[in-house]
Parts: C-alpha cells; sequence; structure tokens
C-alpha cells in the first residue's frame, strides 16, 4: 500500500476519532466519575499521537502528546477534572481539528490559539503535578464509585465474564460463541423452557458457562410460577456446527430475543482480569452486581459484530441494479400474457418472485440506513457552545435517536438541525430567568430533539419551551421588508413560514449567534434540497416547534400519478393538500385570463398543467377536471389535470445534465411498463 | 501500426459503425458506441427543443434520446421496421440517436479518409470530421462532441430556459 494511500486512511481514521472524542467529553462532562469513558477519550488520542508521528504532523503529534499526559493523569489519579478543564478538553479537540487540517493541507504556521492553548495544558500539567505530592486521604462516595465504576441497576449489567479463559477451553475446530438472550416474561407461556432449551443447547455443542442477570428477580411473596424472571441470560457456548446449525435450536424464539456471536480466537494474549461466574443462584441473589469497567475488560470485550467498510458508489450501483430488478418484476406481474397463463405453477413462482424481490429491496435499503444518534450526539455540543455564549442554562433532551435515515440525509440535516438549534437558543429561550419564572417554567430552557416515524416520513422536531414566535412581530417585519402585501391574507403557519425566507430576521439586536437574516432561509433551502419539508409551530410563552420532515429515502418517493394531455406525470405526495373536483359555481374567471377556484374558505388560483409545460392548447372545463391542491413555497394553488391515475412509489432517476435546467421537471421514474413518467417540480409549476 | 495519420486519426481509430438517414450513409467511431437498440417508446420532456425525442429507459437508467432526422432538418418520419436507437457514450454520459437503419461496422484505411467538403450534403458541415470512402459509398464521419459536446448542451439549455 503507497504511503499515499496509508495517509488517506490515516485522515479517516483520525476524524472518526476526532468526532468521538467530542461526544465522549460531553458525555464525561455529564458523568465525571466515569473513568471508562476517560479511558475511552484517551486512547483515542493515543492512537492519534502515534499515527500522527508515524507521518512526520509535528505539530499534531507534540499537541496531542502533551493532551494525551493530561488525560493520563486524570485517568490514573483521584482527581476529577473541574468544568474548565473539560473546557479545555473541549478547546484541544476543537485545536486538534484544525491541526489536522494544516497537516492535511500541508499549510505551514500554527492555527490560532495553538500556542495558548498548549500552554494551559502544560501549565495544567504542572500544578497537578505538584498537587498530586499529597494524595486525598478521605474515602468519599465519589473515590467508592470511582473505584467500582459503579453504575447503579437501571439496566442490566453483568460483570465482564473472561473470554479468554473461555477460548482456551476451546477443543480442534470448535468455536466460541456468545448467545445472548433477551427473553419476556410470559415466555412460559409460550412453550419455552430454560431447562429444555439448555438441553437442546448442549446437542449441539458445549455449554462452557452462564450469566443469568438476577435484576428481574422478584421476591418470594410475589413470587408467580408462570412468569420468567431471567429475562437476560448470557451464555459462552463451544461448538463445532455452524452459526446455521446452532440458529436451529432457536426456532421458537422471536429474532429480537436472542442474538449469537462468534467470539474470534485471539491474536495478541489477552489481558487476564477478575470476573467470576455466577453459578449459584444465592450467589446471585446475595452479591450485588457490579459491572467492571477496567480498561482491559473494555478492550477485550469489543463486541464482536464485524463491520464492512463499502464504497457507496458501491451501494448506488446496487441500488440502481435492484431498481431495475423491481421495473422488471412488475413487468412480469402486470404482462398480460403471462397472466392469461392458467396454470399453479407459474402463478406461484411469479409470487415468489415478487416477494424475493421485495425482500431484497428492504434489505439493499436498509444498508443506506444509519441511525440518528450520530448526528444528534453532535448537537449536545452545539447546545453547549450556544448555551455558554448567550448566557442561557440550556438542558437538551434527546429522543428516538435509534430512528434510521438515509446516510445522505444525515450529512444535509446537519447543518439545518445546527442553525434551528442555535436559533431556538438565541431567540426561543427567554434572556431574562424571571420571566421564565413567572410563567412556571424551569430556569433552564428545555431544548428537545427527536425523530420518530410519521405516515412514511421521518419526523425531526426541534423544541423549545421559550416564549414562542411572536405573529404580530413576524408579520409587521415582513411587511417592512416587503416580503409581503398589506392586502395578503395569510394563515398562521404562514406567517411562521415568513421567518424562513430570505433576509428576513425578527431579533432586535444581531447577535453572534443567530440573527444574521441569512439563518433560516438555509434550513429550508437544504431541507428542500434533500426533498424535505419544514413546518413551523408556536405557542405563545409555551415555546415553538420545528419539523423536518423527510421522505424515508432519497431514491424513492411516494407519488401521485396523473394524466394531463394523454401523458402521464407525477406529483410528489408530500406537497399535495388533497385533490377534488369543483362545482361549476365555485370556479371564478377574473379578467380573461386567470382562474380562480373557490375551496371552502380559500379562494385559490388555478393552474392548468398542460398550458404550463406546453403539451397543448386544449381549455377543458375546470369543473369536469380534477384540480390537485398544491404547497410550495409561494402558497397554495390548484394544479388542473384530466384525471388522477393512482398513487405509487416510484425510484427518483435524474434526467442528467441534458435536461438540468428544464423548468417544472425535476426527474423521471420508470413505470411498471417500462416508460418514462416525468416528476414535476412543484416549486417551478406556479 | 501506431503511426498517426497526418491529421491525427490513428489506425485503431478508423472503425465505424455506419447507419442511414434517409439516402445517405453517416459513420460514428465505434468506440463511442455504446450498443444499438431496436426503436422504443420514449416520452417528451416539455420545453425542451424539438430534435430532443425525449427520454426514455435504458435498463433502469434514463437517458435523453434524440431524433437525428429532426436536427439534421430531414424530414420527421414515423418508426419503420429497420428504425433503431444508436446509444453513444459522450463525456460519460449516454444519449440515443433515432436512426433510418444500422448498416454495418467497417474498418477505413487512413488514405481512403479525407476532410469534409465545404458543401453538398444537407448536414451543416461543422459536424463532420471526416469522409470516408469505402468501396463505392462515401461516409460522412460525425462528430460527436461537436454534435452534443458541451457548446451544443449549453444551447440545448439555453433554448429550453427561453422556450
Amino acid at each position: 500500500m503507497s504511503k499515499e494511500k496509508l495517509k488517506q486512511i490515516f485522515i479517516e481514521e483520525a476524524t472518526d476519532i476526532i468526532e468521538k472524542m467530542d461526544i465522549d467529553i460531553l458525555n464525561y462532562e455529564e458523568s465525571p466519575s466515569d473513568k471508562a469513558l476517560l479511558n475511552e477519550i484517551f486512547r483515542g488520542v493515543h492512537t492519534l499521537k502515534g499515527s500522527a508521528n508515524a507521518f512526520n504532523f509535528s505539530r499534531l503529534g507534540e499537541f496531542v502528546h502533551h493532551f494525551e499526559d493530561v488525560l493520563d493523569f486524570f485517568r490514573s489519579s483521584d482527581v476529577m477534572p473541574s468544568a474548565s478543564h473539560v473546557d479545555l478538553f473541549l478547546e484541544s479537540v476543537n485545536l486538534i481539528k484544525e491541526t489536522l487540517d494544516f497537516e492535511i493541507s500541508e499549510r505551514s504556521g500554527q492555527p490560532e490559539g495553538y500556542e495558548a492553548c498548549l500552554n494551559q495544558i502544560q501549565q495544567i500539567i504542572s500544578t497537578l503535578k505538584t498537587g498530586q505530592e499529597q494524595p486525598p486521604v478521605t474515602l468519599t462516595c465519589n473515590d467508592l464509585a470511582q473505584e467500582f465504576g459503579n453504575e447503579i441497576f437501571d439496566e442490566p449489567t453483568f460483570e465482564k465474564p473472561d473470554e479468554a479463559s473461555f477460548l482456551e477451553r476451546l477443543e480442534a475446530e470448535e468455536e466460541l460463541y456468545k448467545i445472548i438472550l433477551t427473553l419476556d416474561s410470559d415466555i412460559y407461556l409460550r412453550g419455552f423452557d430454560h431447562f429444555l432449551f439448555f438441553k437442546n443447547l448442549s446437542h449441539v455443542g458445549r455449554i462452557l458457562s452462564s450469566f443469568w442477570s438476577p435484576i428481574d428477580a422478584c421476591t418470594l411473596e410475589t413470587f408467580d410460577s408462570e412468569q420468567n424472571y431471567f429475562k437476560r441470560v448470557e451464555i459462552f457456548y463451544a461448538s463445532q456446527n455452524s452459526q446455521a446449525q446452532i440458529e436451529e435450536v432457536f426456532d421458537f424464539l422471536e429474532p429480537q430475543e436472542y442474538r449469537i456471536d462468534a467470539v474470534p480466537r485471539p491474536i495478541v494474549t489477552q489481558p487476564i482480569h477478575n470476573g467470576v461466574p455466577l453459578e449459584s443462584l444465592e450467589a446471585v441473589l446475595n452479591a450485588p452486581v457490579v459491572k467492571e469497567e477496567t480498561k482491559e475488560a473494555k478492550t477485550s470485550v469489543a463486541a464482536p459484530k464485524t463491520f464492512l467498510k463499502i464504497d457507496a458508489q458501491k451501494l448506488d450501483e446496487l441500488f440502481d441494479s435492484i431498481g431495475e430488478l423491481v421495473i422488471a418484476q412488475n413487468y412480469l406481474g402486470e404482462n398480460g400474457k403471462i397472466k392469461a397463463v392458467r396454470d399453479a405453477e407459474v402463478t406461484k413462482t411469479i409470487e415468489n418472485l415478487s416477494k424475493i424481490t421485495k425482500l431484497i429491496q428492504n434489505r439493499v435499503m436498509s444498508l443506506r440506513m444509519i441511525p440518528i444518534r450520530d448526528t444528534f450526539e453532535k448537537m449536545k455540543r452545539v447546545v453547549r457552545d450556544s448555551s455558554k455564549k448567550v448566557g442561557k442554562p440550556i438542558h437538551l433532551i434527546l429522543q428516538g435517536e435509534d430512528t434510521e435515515i438515509d446516510k445522505t440525509m444525515v450529512e444535509a440535516l446537519s447543518d439545518p438541525l445546527i442553525h434551528i438549534i442555535r436559533n431556538s437558543i438565541d431567540h426561543g429561550i427567554e434572556t431574562d430567568v424571571e420571566e421564565r419564572r413567572k410563567a412556571g417554567k424551569s430556569d433552564e430552557g428545555i431544548v428537545t430533539l427527536s425523530a420518530y416515524h410519521r405516515g412514511g416520513n421521518i419526523i425531526i422536531e426541534v423544541k423549545d419551551d421559550g416564549r414562542g414566535i411572536n405573529k404580530e412581530k413576524v408579520y409587521q417585519k415582513a411587511l417592512e421588508r416587503g416580503l409581503i402585501k398589506p392586502e395578503d391574507e395569510l394563515s398562521e403557519a404562514q406567517i411562521y413560514n415568513l421567518i424562513m425566507q430570505p433576509g428576513f430576521s425578527t431579533a432586535d439586536v444581531i447577535s453572534d449567534l443567530s440573527g444574521r437574516g441569512v439563518g433560516l432561509d438555509v434550513v429550508r433551502t437544504a431541507i428542500e434540497s434533500v426533498r424535505g419539508k419544514v413546518e413551523i409551530a408556536s405557542v405563545p410563552n409555551q415555546g415553538s416547534t420545528f419539523l423536518i420532515i423527510l421522505p424515508l429515502t432519497l431514491a424513492i418517493i411516494d407519488g401521485m400519478i396523473v394524466r394531463s394531455s394523454e401523458k402521464i406525470f407525477i406529483i410528489p405526495t408530500l406537497c399535495i393538500i388533497e385533490s377534488f373536483r369543483p362545482a361549476e359555481e365555485e370556479v371564478h374567471v377574473a379578467g380573461s385570463k386567470e382562474e380562480f377556484v373557490q375551496l371552502r374558505s380559500e379562494l385559490l388560483p388555478i393552474v392548468r398543467l398542460n398550458r404550463v409545460l406546453e403539451l397543448d392548447a386544449q381549455k377543458p372545463n375546470a369543473w369536469e377536471s380534477t384540480l390537485v391542491c398544491i404547497e410550495n413555497q409561494k402558497g397554495k394553488f390548484a394544479l388542473l389535470v384530466d384525471e388522477l391515475v393512482g398513487r405509487q412509489q416510484v425510484v427518483i432517476k435524474t434526467l442528467g445534465e441534458f435536461f438540468a435546467k428544464t423548468e417544472g421537471v425535476s426527474g423521471g421514474a420508470v413505470m411498471g411498463n417500462g416508460e418514462v413518467a416525468l416528476i414535476l417540480n412543484v416549486e417551478e409549476l406556479y | 501500426m501506431e503511426e498517426k495519420h497526418a491529421k491525427g486519426v490513428g489506425l485503431t481509430a478508423n472503425r465505424f459503425l455506419t447507419f442511414y438517414l434517409q439516402d445517405e450513409i453517416y459513420g460514428v467511431n465505434i468506440f463511442d458506441v455504446k450498443e444499438i437498440i431496436a426503436m422504443m417508446k420514449t416520452t417528451p420532456v416539455p420545453k425542451t427543443p424539438h430534435f430532443i425525442k425525449g427520454v426514455m429507459n435504458l435498463r433502469g437508467n434514463i437517458i435523453p434520446v434524440v431524433d437525428m432526422r429532426i436536427k439534421f432538418d430531414m424530414p420527421e418520419i414515423e418508426p419503420q421496421m429497420y428504425t433503431s436507437i444508436v446509444i453513444i457514450t459522450i463525456d460519460g454520459k449516454n444519449i440515443g440517436f433515432i436512426v433510418d437503419k444500422v448498416e454495418e461496422v467497417v474498418n477505413v484505411d487512413d488514405e481512403n479518409i479525407s476532410l469534409p467538403p465545404e458543401f453538398g450534403s444537407n448536414v451543416d458541415t461543422k459536424f463532420i470530421k471526416n469522409m470516408a470512402k469505402q468501396k463505392n459509398k462515401v461516409i460522412m464521419i460525425l462528430d460527436l462532441v461537436a454534435l452534443f459536446g458541451e457548446d451544443e448542451l449549453g444551447v440545448v439549455q439555453a433554448l429550453s430556459k427561453t422556450a
């Protein structure tokens, strides 16, 4: 492998490490007694140091070296870092990031603050080291907590069993498996029996040891013989059989109830650490379960889950091929000649094929999906920094971090989220604590970041409990800026949406954080570029909510298929509000050209699709056609089409550079019959 | 063998796919041809120049299709039995060209290749790179980059803007 290539790998790795460090330090700030976390940070820095020196990144190496010293000190002493220390840690991570950029681009000099930060670090080391001469004698609760890495029984934790010793006990051709059962309490009612299960398991291999979590154990008085109290069982298991054969024993368990991981044989000698298997029930019930968090334990019990790094390009190609497969499958399914064959075998095969195609499609789709956790974790830093800057204490709540989202969307999501969060902290949360108290709110501003699924979309919600958006103020400002006219009738949502117009800012004082008036329209543009939508809701004195609505994936949209002038078009369902056929008296003509339709209390302009796209000059009566009510940036309008054909999920394809600037069309989709239908760009229709 | 022609046309580059438009034979460098398919249904794209027939589905990818007859100001005809679409790769992108009939692949010796005359064809000579003599026929070798290279694409886009 060439040096260049190695360097590339280093840069990738370093970026990952730095990113993780950021998050780890923030988490560490919350639980400063968590030595394991500190160790984790230390290890990251250590790795960085080694590689930096190997590539002659001397500035980075130097900096990281001192940073490592500080961490090492805290790691191996009982002194807990103060808040200012943590600040310095974060500052250091920033500098590491910048220094790395300098090194990569081979720029000379040092990033701003390099020397200052380094001096601070060295200062800390010297003061700490002298203070260390008298080690703290008093044993406090904190110290105990540290010693044991005590985490209360809020989740089933196991002492880390000694995998190394199990590996030693393996016979030739045997593999070590770690089996984790996560069972329900009603499992006996479903015919499961721990005893029988163990017996069956021992037919295909040897059970080396098992660990039974006593967390759910009950007292004798409340004991119910039909309930399972051992919900979590960890088994170390040696077998010559393949994983598939072992899995047969698990047939009557649901997939989420068990996990089998192969434990690879070690390449290097495993460090020895203590962990006593809990073998008798008494021992279990009498002894508190203690999670040993020595650093050795952490390294050796790294989950044997393996990951592959795959070129995103290859994944896209696979995705394309699946698209073709789906189309071919649709073609087969819809083919009249095949349908005419009345043969059970043929029908069965086609149905089978359809099932498999769906399965493959879903699996490939899931390859691109990653949990939104990392993006959310990054926001912790944003909240922390902004909160310090404006001097408002903020508590960030994260919800639904496991919600999965298309990888390409994750990248597009980060900046808008930062913007919205900063906006909420800066404008949303009250500056005056008294104001909050009066409204019966806690002193700490609360920002909630949550992600969830709703009706085929992914929703990301940023909610603050601040003063809410002042509707009047927004309206006045928009008038002043000429964004709206006095005669415009606006709904509440439309007024809120004004704050995302370019050049809009309601902050009376332009702050460092946001309020330059370039913030929120960037948010909307970014979200729209991934085919999403932003909605704002607000209640005075209770706070505001920003909803980011995203399609499940970028590759597939839910589309409404319409017909106009004998041609088929697709409208993304996300922008459609409703479709209707108006009564003759509801259609009004203004002057000789402009047409309007009355929909309940609203008057919507009618846009004829065939006219906008210059398909033909026909002009059927609006009351004999179908109107589709569509909302875009500028507002609502009624699109006139001949008829609705149906609703369908379509795979989006670009039309290529050739048609990049074609107005009104954003892409194409291959339909079941192999023909291409165009996807309309509703922003450009009206 | 690697000796270059005075005009920079290497020997290996002298293989052409020939096709008919009306009564005239045209050729394109075989290395630019991705494949030839039978005429299939295209979807017209609104507000594009007339010679752009639309888009079609090439095994899951959507590619533009150009009607060569319209591009060369010949009368438009309904697809016939031999009407084909020649898929050509230009700057890494595939474009389909509707032609009347695909003829063959020919090797032409260097001495039979000459510069195009200034007149004598229905086609604007800037699209014709060379003339190739083969037996008793004359093949007009098309310069695809001039036909649908960046400049022309720019024109297409500008057209669709004003249309």
